[in-house]
């Protein structure tokens, strides 16, 4: 019974790990011009996935995925001349997130088909399941 | 005679698509961890196990293991994060692995249905 529910948490880790990478693409759209109470800009954050890999997984081959950090990204700000903000320097330069719409678009949709791919996976699992019970009748 | 053996034939497949469908799932979850490499279980070639006897308590037999081992696919990098995880044949590799084991299931409850039939004398 064990190893039935396993294969279904195999992929909920799939599934809560691109929920995650979706809310920080969340947080990055909403922050695109936002700065932080200590005046700095806000920094684009960044999931890293890891697969979470031991000897007896490895065997089996049930590997689920989990997120091992959510860092800043140290890409450089976006400087725009606005002389009239009040973060402007004296060059009349103001320096704004590092969050790149485009990219985060894209991952959005990445993250979104990658969700998608789990949660059918895990429909399939649900139904094999379903077959083995029937054995029952 | 064995009765189950109609059942004890199919198993071993049964077992095989099962294992193999946990495999695919694995993959599919880290269709986005840098550095994954997307696996596959394949049926290890069939060891020449000879039939020793064991004549002494402390004899071991040649064990029945795993019959399957997990292999990693050798694929060309589809991604700049080194995951070689195609999405596509994953996803397609499932749907075939699921009928596949919906089929080993279908044929062992045939084959208790068959048991079902004698056991009642092919009465209703």
């Amino acid at each position: 019974m064990n190893d039935l529910f396993r294969a279904f948490e195999i992929s909920a880790s799939g599934m809560y790990a691109q929920r995650i990478r979706m809310n920080t693409i969340a947080s990055n759209l909403a922050n695109y011009e936002s700065f932080k109470p200590n005046g700095e800009p806000y920094r684009k954050l960044e999931v890293i996935f890891e697969a979470v890999l031991s000897e007896e997984r490895l065997k089996k081959g049930e590997i689920p995925v989990r997120v091992a950090q959510i860092r800043e990204s140290d890409a450089p700000f976006r400087r725009v001349y606005m002389p009239d903000h009040p973060m402007a320097d004296e060059e009349g330069y103001v320096d704004f997130p590092n969050v790149d719409l485009v990219k985060e678009m894209a991952d959005m949709i990445s993250a979104m088909r990658s969700y998608e791919a789990n949660l059918n996976a895990f429909n399939a699992t649900r139904e094999m399941a379903n077959t083995t019970i029937e054995l029952w009748r | 005679m064995d009765i189950f053996k109609g059942i004890r034939k199919v198993e071993p497949f049964a077992d095989y698509t099962w294992k193999r469908h946990k495999v695919i799932l694995s993959n599919i979850a880290n269709a986005d961890t840098p550095n994954y490499k997307a696996k596959d279980l394949v049926f290890e070639k069939e060891l020449k196990t000879i039939p020793l006897k064991t004549t002494h308590p402390k004899h071991i037999s040649p064990q029945k293991g795993p019959r399957f081992k997990v292999v990693e696919i050798n694929r060309r990098l589809v991604g700049n994060d080194r995951n070689n995880v195609s999405i596509e044949e994953e996803m397609a590799k499932l749907s075939q692995n699921r009928i596949a084991y919906e089929v080993y299931v279908r044929m062992m409850s045939r084959s208790i249905e068959k048991l079902n039939n004698v056991i009642r004398g092919g009465r209703r």
